[in-house]
């Protein structure tokens, strides 16, 4: 089981938390004004990098805070925010 | 005194209490302190035990966890199906019987005497797992840094315990796995079991080394022990494993073990040193070890003995480095395995670190024959099983681990995961520790479904959650359905009546009389703040932003794909504040997605939203004189139609109660909800039901509320729809808002996949035979040609004999069904095929009379 | 009236664990933006807690839970909706939405610490604090006040957190 790092409340077990996929992907301006591949891209289209991976939590059974974290999908470990994605080999 | 007890010694037995127990019938003693293993040897008793597949004759070979051969039953005072017997802390009266393979339950499984079990959390900044010199030492220096210390070790006696003030220390305390960020789950065993779930800001592994055996042919004879643990049973428990014995070792420290059988009065009458190309070829014996063959550069002698022990050298014990991403890497010199990168919050000390003397390598003898030189003396293969999976063409140790079940036993390979791998390399031409051996895997000791379940069975398995109105419902013989956690009447049945006559009787009396019904479940959400309006159109696919204060619409929730959600109504507090109503099982859900799109896409909107679900306990009270009732229940509220049309709310108050009253009916009869604080509940229902009495009223519960809203074809979201509904499949089209402006899931409904004509869409069933229940599930084609492969149409998501009707019908899901009123469609079923006329979903009271009177 | 609160028939139980429940406390949920809520006093530093005349109970960065005596519900309504005034803001009378259970003794913490994953070792857990986090299986506000600990769980879950409490007792 995880520690996963509230930005409010500190590590906390990862029972606590629901996960969020990826970050980053903003709600696009004008969905209209896409075509339907590039609507589906948006609704399903995920990267799934071996390394840092940066990801959305929410911590539902506490302050209920969304947030970002970048974690290694490889070794599972959180790693420091200012951490760049940088998929491993 | 037993044949195999020194006069004097043994630091942990105490020879002023001594034990008395059984073992496969015979009655023998033993001093406390002993484990049922020393205690056998204490006795004579080395051998008495089967391999589990060919059944050989077995002895005891090691000293701790490690044990491959010596397993038994213990039947009193508690019961184990199956330990190792130098794990089984000796008791007075403990029952034990050798056994292999599998474990038995007793024929009454009640009688089992069952420990207690606990569950703690706990937190501290170290965790040291083994109580050896070397653990100890890293435990205190942390203790004496003001660090929270546990530790743990798995022997029932720790030599010199540390102390400290935040320093704990568990004695029979084993891990079961280390997890990720200092996670472990700690198994302590005494008379009764604690679990400690275990947060570690930082883990050291001082978990010792555990000696390697050699294969030779005859090695898995009783009398052959690892050499390490014949002299544990000396120092340990004033025992003497042999009369006459030999060592056979490649290292010095195993060698050294002649000096303390000697000082324990065992004759060693060889040393066979394979440093000095000694070799031991041959074990040979009957039912035990009796004789063995030694090769030197100066030729063979057979040498007769009754113990042999061995020492092949010494793996550092990294089952649990490794299952949490720990590396090794082969060290030449100690010819084993040491930890190389791990995670930054995990480390080893001592033996696991690789602190093992140095000795040449030495897998197997190469003489006789390989089929009898056993690798895993629990899953009975020998080299010549290995040679077989590599002859056959398995290169890696993982593979050769599947085809020979090398490493998969209890003991999980603890002395025979290395050997094979390296026989493995030897056998493949490879140099000494080109492959690791296979990962070890939680748990690393067994433990019990009682231990690790801990209080969370039975009742407690699942939580179960009740309304305020549950006494009541209890009291008047309710029988429960369960809708996710919570418990919610399903029918109430009258003198012992079957379901289907009680339903039968709530849903007439909610058609001609009055029922109430505890809704009380719904998720209720207080939406809040000057954009409130505005969000609410941006979740909901109609608009929300121009219903007046005290009024109340339904609406419906899309996901960003464009299926359906969750429904419910949205009640206008006022300018600024909305009530929102979501399903039993979505209320959760619907909170957790608004709060997900103001904090991550919408943060510049003034909306603020708090769950009251349980605030509110709620009468449904439903039926033609449902006005009445209310009123003989007392409420200011001026409640004819009128004052009080449908979908809107009143404040005030009923039963003296501060009160929400609103009218919105599932039901399609005339209805009112009753809001009242929760407190309030089981009070304001037992009014309802007194006042309603002279009116006829009924309690209802879930499956008439499921009839009468499907008569009204009304769709239940998660029972009609599956995460792969749309609005338009369920020919909702008029809650659909496409000029309001974006709301989640509006692209969607467009996409080419939501608009083909032919999905399956929602509609009525009518059974040709009225009599005849479709089941719920049933799937539907659209000719009855017996022909297989059928194409499938579509299935039955709700059905119900409808007393209102007086017949049977059904909801269903069929493909282009908006177009197929009227046609005849078939269900199959193991008893026949039933046919249907597909009809529009919304037969009952179709204008809405009786509901807006 | 005869108002029940969600454990009127456990006190029994709940004495049996050194608990009591506190019936119809008045609890107030209040959001608002930090700066604003500074000016109320309200407790920034999460999980904190200020204690007084009222409590109130840090729940997220924008999210306070105001607990009163029994009965004083609407009075704290009107203040806060009166102090706010002019102001983004939401005050939702929870009042009901939560039991409060009372653990007393100094074996509290380590009947809690059976279930509940928070450390509350006096290093880290001590008054003025609180914390949202689980009891087995049931989601639960833990705050930490003058030698007691208060646990709010959502009043159908409150039976098995009894329950729960009871087993972890004779374990």
């Amino acid at each position: 089981m995880l520690l996963v790092p509230c930005p409010w409340c500190g590590r906390r077990e990862e029972v606590e938390f629901r996960y969020g996929g990826q970050a980053g992907i903003a709600y696009p301006a004008d969905p209209d004004a896409l075509s339907d591949e590039a609507w589906a891209d948006f609704l399903f289209m995920r990267d799934n990098p071996k390394g840092a991976f940066t990801e959305r939590w929410s911590h539902v059974a506490g302050c209920r805070r969304w947030f970002d974290a970048v974690r290694d999908t490889a070794t599972h470990a959180f790693l420091p925010a200012d951490h760049r994605d940088r998929p491993r080999r | 005194m037993t044949p195999g007890r020194l006069a004097d010694g043994g630091a942990w037995i105490d020879r002023s209490k001594p034990v008395g127990f059984t073992f496969d019938g015979a009655e023998l003693e033993g001093f406390e302190g002993d484990t049922l293993a020393s205690a056998l040897l204490a006795n004579g008793v080395i051998g008495g035990f089967r391999s589990p597949i060919l059944g050989r004759p077995r002895g005891i070979h090691a000293a701790g966890v490690e044990e491959p051969n010596a397993y038994a039953e213990i039947s009193a005072p508690w019961f184990d199906p199956i330990a190792a017997a130098t794990t089984v802390p000796l008791v007075d009266g403990l029952v034990a019987r050798s056994r292999a393979g599998v474990g038995r339950l007793p024929e009454d499984p009640g009688s089992m005497a069952t420990p207690r079990v606990a569950h703690r959390f706990v937190h501290v900044e170290l965790l040291v797992v083994g109580g050896g010199a070397s653990g100890r030492a890293a435990a205190r220096a942390a203790s004496e840094e003001g660090d929270r210390v546990l530790l743990i070790d798995e022997h029932p006696v720790l030599d010199a315990p540390p102390t400290g003030s935040d320093m704990t220390v568990l004695a029979n305390a084993t891990v079961l796995g280390v997890y990720d960020d200092g996670y472990a789950v700690v198994l302590e065993r005494t008379a009764d079991i604690v679990v400690w779930h275990v947060r570690a800001g930082r883990v050291v592994l001082a978990t010792g080394a555990i000696e390697r055996p050699i294969a030779f042919v005859g090695n898995d004879l009783p009398g052959v022990m690892l050499a390490g643990a014949a002299a544990a049973y000396v120092e340990r428990y004033g025992v003497r494993p042999g009369e006459r014995a030999a060592v056979f070792a490649t290292n010095e420290q195993g060698l050294g073990v002649a000096g303390v059988l000697r000082e324990a009065g065992v004759d060693v009458v060889r040393t066979v040193d394979a440093r000095s190309e000694e070799l031991v070829i041959e074990a040979l014996g009957a039912e035990r070890l009796e004789r063995i063959l030694v090769r030197t550069p100066g030729g063979d002698e057979a040498i007769d003995v009754d113990l042999l022990a061995v020492s092949g050298g010494w793996n550092p014990n990294l089952g649990l480095w490794r299952s949490i991403g720990g590396g090794l890497r082969y060290d030449d010199e100690r010819a084993t395995f040491v930890a190389d990168d791990g995670p930054p919050w995990l480390s080893v000390e001592g033996q696991a670190a690789g602190d093992v003397p140095a000795g040449t390598p030495l897998w197997f003898v190469e003489h006789g024959d390989d089929a009898a030189k056993f690798v895993d003396l629990q899953r009975d293969q020998t080299v010549a099983d290995i040679a077989e999976a590599v002859g056959g063409g398995l290169r890696s140790v993982e593979h050769v681990k599947r085809a020979t079940y090398i490493g998969t036993a209890v003991d999980q390979g603890r002395t025979s995961g290395v050997l094979a791998a390296e026989i493995v390399s030897r056998l493949l031409g490879e140099a000494a520790g080109a492959q690791g051996p296979s990962n070890a895997r939680p748990p690393y000791a067994p433990a019990s479904y009682l231990a690790l379940a801990g209080p969370t069975r039975g009742d407690l398995l699942d939580p179960i959650r009740t309304t305020p109105m549950h006494p009541w419902h209890v009291a008047h013989g309710a029988a429960f359905e369960n809708v996710g956690q919570w418990k919610r009447p399903w029918f109430l049945p009258r003198d012992a009546e079957p379901m289907d006559r009680a339903v039968e009787r709530e849903c007439l009396a909610v058609r001609n009389a009055v029922g109430a019904m505890d809704a009380s479940t719904l998720g209720k959400i207080e939406v809040v703040g000057a954009d409130a309006p505005a969000f609410l159109d941006r979740m909901y696919t109609n608009r929300m932003s121009n219903l007046a204060v005290g009024s109340i619409r339904y609406g419906l929730m899309l996901g960003l794909d464009g299926m359906v959600l969750d429904d419910g109504v949205a009640m206008r507090l006022a300018e600024d504040r909305y009530l929102v109503t979501t399903t039993t099982g979505g209320a959760a859900t619907v909170l957790d997605r608004f709060e997900e799109w103001l904090q991550t896409e919408w943060p510049d909107l003034r909306v603020y939203c708090t769950s009251v679900t349980e605030q509110w306990a709620v009468v449904a009270i439903n039926g033609p004189r449902a006005r009445e009732v209310v009123s003989a229940t007392g409420t200011e509220v001026d409640v004819s139609r009128e004052a009080f049309p449908f979908m809107t709310f009143r404040d005030g108050h009923v039963a003296g109660v501060p009160a929400r009253l609103a009218r919105v009916s599932f039901s399609g009869e005339l209805a009112y909800e009753l809001h009242v604080p929760a407190w309030h509940g089981l009070e304001v229902w037992e009014a309802v039901m007194a006042a309603g009495e002279p009116f006829g009223i009924e309690p209802y519960g879930t499956e008439a509320m499921h009839v009468l809203r499907a008569e009204k074809g009304y769709v239940i979201v998660g029972q009609d729809t599956d995460g792969s509904v749309t609005p338009h499949d369920l020919g909702m089209d008029w809650i659909v808002n496409l000029s309001k402006g974006d709301f989640i899931g509006r692209r969607s409904l467009r996409r080419s996949d939501l608009v083909r004509t032919d999905r399956k869409q929602l509609v009525g069933l009518l059974p040709d035979d009225a009599r005849a229940l479709l089941p719920e599930g049933a799937q539907l084609v659209v000719e009855d040609t017996g022909r297989i492969p059928m194409p499938l149409a579509g299935h039955v998501t709700s059905s119900y004999r409808s007393a209102t009707f007086g017949r049977s019908f059904a909801l269903a899901m069929l493909a282009g069904g908006h177009e197929m009123h009227g046609r005849t469609v078939f269900a199959p079923l193991p008893e026949g095929t039933l046919a249907c006329t597909v009809t529009s979903p919304v037969p009952y009271d179709p204008d809405g009379e009786r509901r807006d009177g | 009236m005869t108002a029940r609160s969600p454990l009127a028939e456990r006190s029994a139980d709940l004495g049996r664990v050194g608990a009591r429940e506190l019936a119809f406390m008045s609890q107030l949920d209040v959001r608002v933006d930090p700066a604003s809520a500074t000016t109320l006093g309200f407790p920034t530093d999460p999980n904190t807690a200020t204690s007084g005349g009222r409590d109130v109970l840090w729940l997220g960065p924008d999210e306070w839970l105001i607990v009163g005596v029994p009965g004083a519900a609407r009075a704290i309504w009107d203040e806060m909706e009166a102090s706010l005034a002019g102001l983004h803001r939401s005050v939702v009378d929870v009042s009901a939405n939560r039991a409060v259970i009372e653990l007393a003794g100094p074996s509290r913490h380590d009947l809690l610490s059976s279930a509940c994953p928070i450390d509350l070792h006096p290093r880290s857990w001590g008054d003025g604090r609180c914390a949202q986090s689980v009891f087995g299986a049931a989601q639960v506000l833990l705050h930490e006040r003058e030698g007691v600990t208060r646990l709010f769980v959502r009043p159908s879950l409150a039976d098995y957190v009894v329950d729960l409490l009871l087993a972890v007792a004779s374990a």
